[in-house]
């Protein structure tokens, strides 16, 4: 009863050494990959590793339209501003995470979250044709490609 | 029943899970509370589990859009936290919520170990 509460994963395959080892690598996995995100289509602000880091995004190709997706947890939609021109989508947001009032705090992993990205679109779009959603702490931004930039089927002609 | 979880254990130990969401633990006399950043898992593929004295939250997590992609920066994988509490915790009484992406789990503690003034009888 009087045992204290313990903060770490302790859960039995913690307990061993190797399995331990391996949640280690896995951390660390996920800072390389941190890291790794930076590189490429992102122009992080300065800052904080937390606001460089960022959240995560993924880009599809959908034909018809490009399709940005962003892991944005706890973010509602007044937390969230998109503007976009003829060459490039940004997105910016902003999270507090408040500790509640009267506890004391075991574990922090989740930090506050503060960022504002450029995407360069990879072709021409219609800018007059921009929707974005939010559900389950993902947003979802659909770009409508300008018409000479979607996909065309080619009729082959016999003769 | 019960064998049917301990397979289910083992399968996820000998699995490759990859994902470690972040985690923020709070306590105050009431109890415990866990939050967890689950963006763009449904609510019916959280799984909260309590035994033992350990929380485990795991879960699926359903694929990505269709399209080609351009660039990949989501992992789309199972995600499995545990954690061991030695604290006596209410279990009848876990309340575990999503909102917005983010999983709230709060675990009151039980009545013999909340803090309690002690009347101090004259003899």
């Amino acid at each position: 009863m009087l045992t204290r509460w313990n903060r770490i994963d302790r859960s039995p395959l913690a307990q061993n050494p190797f399995t331990l080892l391996g949640e280690i690598q896995q951390h660390f996995g996920r800072f390389l990959e941190d890291l790794d995100r930076d590189a490429g289509l992102f122009q992080p602000e300065r800052g904080h590793f937390q606001e460089m880091s960022g959240p995560r995004v993924d880009l599809y190709d959908q034909g018809e339209n490009l399709l940005f997706v962003m892991e944005v947890p706890g973010l509602t939609d007044k937390d969230i501003k998109l503007t976009v021109n003829a060459e490039t989508l940004t997105i910016a947001g902003e999270r507090q995470v408040e500790i509640p009032e009267g506890h004391s705090t075991h574990m922090r992993e989740r930090g506050n979250i503060k960022f504002s990205r450029s995407f360069s679109f990879p072709c021409k779009v219609d800018v007059e044709r921009v929707s974005a959603s939010m559900q389950d702490g993902m947003l979802e931004v659909k770009v409508a490609k300008a018409p000479e930039a979607k996909p065309r089927q080619i009729r082959v002609s016999v003769g | 029943m019960s064998a049917q979880v301990t397979q289910r254990e083992r399968q996820s130990e000998t699995q490759q899970i990859n994902v470690t969401p972040p985690v923020d633990v709070f306590e105050n006399q009431e109890g415990l509370l866990f939050r967890a950043d689950l963006p763009g898992v449904k609510k019916e593929d959280i799984s909260v589990h309590f035994h033992e004295s350990e929380l485990v939250i795991s879960g699926k997590r359903q694929a990505g859009p269709e399209g080609d992609a351009l660039h990949r920066g989501i992992r789309y994988n199972d995600f499995r936290r545990a954690f061991n509490l030695q604290q006596n915790v209410d279990v009848e009484k876990i309340e575990a919520k999503l909102r917005h992406g983010v999983l709230t789990v709060f675990l009151p503690k039980a009545e013999a170990v909340r803090p309690r003034q002690i009347e101090i009888q004259s003899a």
